[in-house]
């Protein structure tokens, strides 16, 4: 992409786009942060720290 | 800063928690602006009109589509070549949501297919090795929840997902 030739889409459907592209990495973090916290507390449910968590949320 | 201290679950765990409400925010805020942009800033288009709009929804899901199939690769390979639980967990956490954004380019592809080009699909190199990449999601999903032993899922999976990058790179 070129920063000094005419630019071929409008200025502001780039900039839409882009906005776009970083609100969907950030859902995709807390998605995947929200998901690895599930998967954490499963896959080590067998741990200290999970057994207690589970307690302290019980 | 010792980052290395949060490569366990025990540490990780509530750094995540604390983590999510600030990034689900900043997605909210993102997404609003970037919506009002896409449908009320963006000008007409000459040859579309305002079906174009579509765009700022399926272009950005498939960024992502093809971004996080990488970033997942990435996990469960370092998983892999380090022996660490967690990458393995953060491969898995990633794919549902790379499947999502997978499915929501191709749907909203469909949407502007039609009245563009007047069909919904249409066997292509780049619609075809999009549809590919959600089998391919698919196929690490499957796999995961196949295998019993969580370790030996991640490294099967793992497998899977480093040749899916191939695919991957080739689309770009």
């Amino acid at each position: 992409m070129s920063l000094t030739k005419a630019p071929t889409m409008a200025a502001t459907m780039l900039t839409g786009m882009v906005v776009m592209v970083f609100g969907f990495w950030f859902y995709s973090i807390a998605a995947a942060l929200m998901r690895a916290r599930c998967i954490m507390l499963e896959r080590e449910r067998a741990s200290e720290w999970a057994v207690e968590y589970a307690r302290g949320s019980a | 800063m010792n980052w290395f201290k949060y490569s366990s679950p025990q540490t990780f765990f509530p750094l995540a928690g604390k983590l999510v409400p600030w990034f689900g925010a900043l997605a909210l805020v993102a997404c609003v602006a970037g919506l009002y942009i896409g449908f009320f800033r963006a000008p007409t288009d000459a040859q579309q009109g305002e079906a174009y709009r579509i765009i700022f929804i399926h272009v950005p899901a498939a960024w992502m589509s093809m971004f996080l199939y990488l970033v997942m690769a990435f996990w469960a390979g370092w998983g892999l070549a380090f022996n660490t639980r967690l990458s393995g967990m953060m491969a898995s956490a990633i794919a549902p949501t790379g499947a999502l954004f997978t499915f929501v380019a191709l749907w909203t592809g469909s949407f502007w297919g039609k009245p563009t080009w007047g069909t919904w699909w249409v066997w292509d190199a780049r619609l075809t090795s999009e549809l590919i990449l959600l089998f391919l999601y698919f196929g690490f999903m499957a796999l995961q929840a196949a295998i019993d032993d969580p370790r030996r899922a991640d490294r099967s999976s793992t497998f899977r997902s480093s040749g899916g990058t191939r695919c991957t790179r080739a689309r770009r």
